[in-house]
């Protein structure tokens, strides 16, 4: 599942999990349809923008975590900023990726957080 | 691997999209900054500032617009800086600028040398850029 309230990234991020031979089974635009969606289609991986409306993407993280706490969730930010990536992977992430993306890292990220086996 | 570059980077689509919403971030920097009349007004809307700053830094370089993505990268350390010290001196010249020339880079009517305003960026704000 794909949550970002930029198509553009959407659309880049689909065309990465094409290429690896990812279903995708949900997108979102804000952080409430993400906790929506997410609930809905229990996905094996939500990639989720920090900076979305209604509700942040912190925020989701944390309600969908504490609904789900096997959830595999990357996040996905434009801020280099330490802090935020720390709260990020405090507040249960699985990863971190950074825009502008690599694209390469993108897929080795995904494929590899969907290959961990849930615990 | 370097075919996923190709394939997702080469889209006319992705092109088209991602250039109408730098474009509306563009503007919605500009109705911002539109409240503001000094240093001060700055730091009172940091934090607005940085979100659309931060849309661009991230969408900016996925479409080629390298330079456009660099400006707003060095505004998001000087933003930064203003949220957490509050009103720092020179920070409204320079973002005005900034908004700018990311305007006319992405307008393809820019005739400043984009290096050396990147360069008075940095030497504007020396604690900043030297830390």
């Amino acid at each position: 599942m794909i949550a970002d309230d930029s198509d553009a990234i959407r659309m880049v991020l689909k065309d990465i999990l094409d290429i690896g031979h990812h279903e995708l089974v949900a997108e979102a635009t804000n952080g409430i349809e993400t906790v929506e969606k997410f609930t809905a289609t229990k996905p094996d991986l939500l990639l989720l923008d920090m900076a979305m409306p209604k509700k942040d993407g912190l925020s989701a993280l944390k309600e969908i975590l504490a609904a789900t706490p096997n959830a595999k969730i990357v996040m996905i930010t434009a801020s280099d900023n330490l802090s935020t990536m720390t709260e990020c992977i405090n507040s249960g992430a699985i990863a971190y990726l950074l825009k502008p993306f690599n694209f390469e890292d993108v897929l080795k990220t995904i494929t590899k957080v969907i290959g961990i086996r849930q615990g | 691997m370097k075919i996923i570059y190709s394939l997702v980077k080469m889209s006319d689509e992705f092109h088209k999209i991602a250039k109408q919403e730098i474009q509306t971030e563009l503007d919605s920097l500009r109705q911002i900054l539109l409240q503001c009349n000094d240093d001060k007004g700055i730091s009172n809307v940091g934090d607005q500032i940085e979100k659309h700053l931060h849309k661009i830094k991230g969408l900016a370089p996925m479409m080629g617009q390298n330079n456009v993505g660099e400006i707003a990268k060095l505004n998001d350390v000087i933003l930064r800086y203003v949220i957490r010290n509050g009103e720092t001196n020179g920070t409204y010249m320079v973002i005005n600028e900034s908004l700018q020339i990311m305007q006319e880079i992405f307008s393809d009517t820019n005739k400043n040398n984009i290096d050396e305003f990147k360069n008075k960026i940095r030497k504007t704000f020396p604690n900043i850029f030297n830390q």
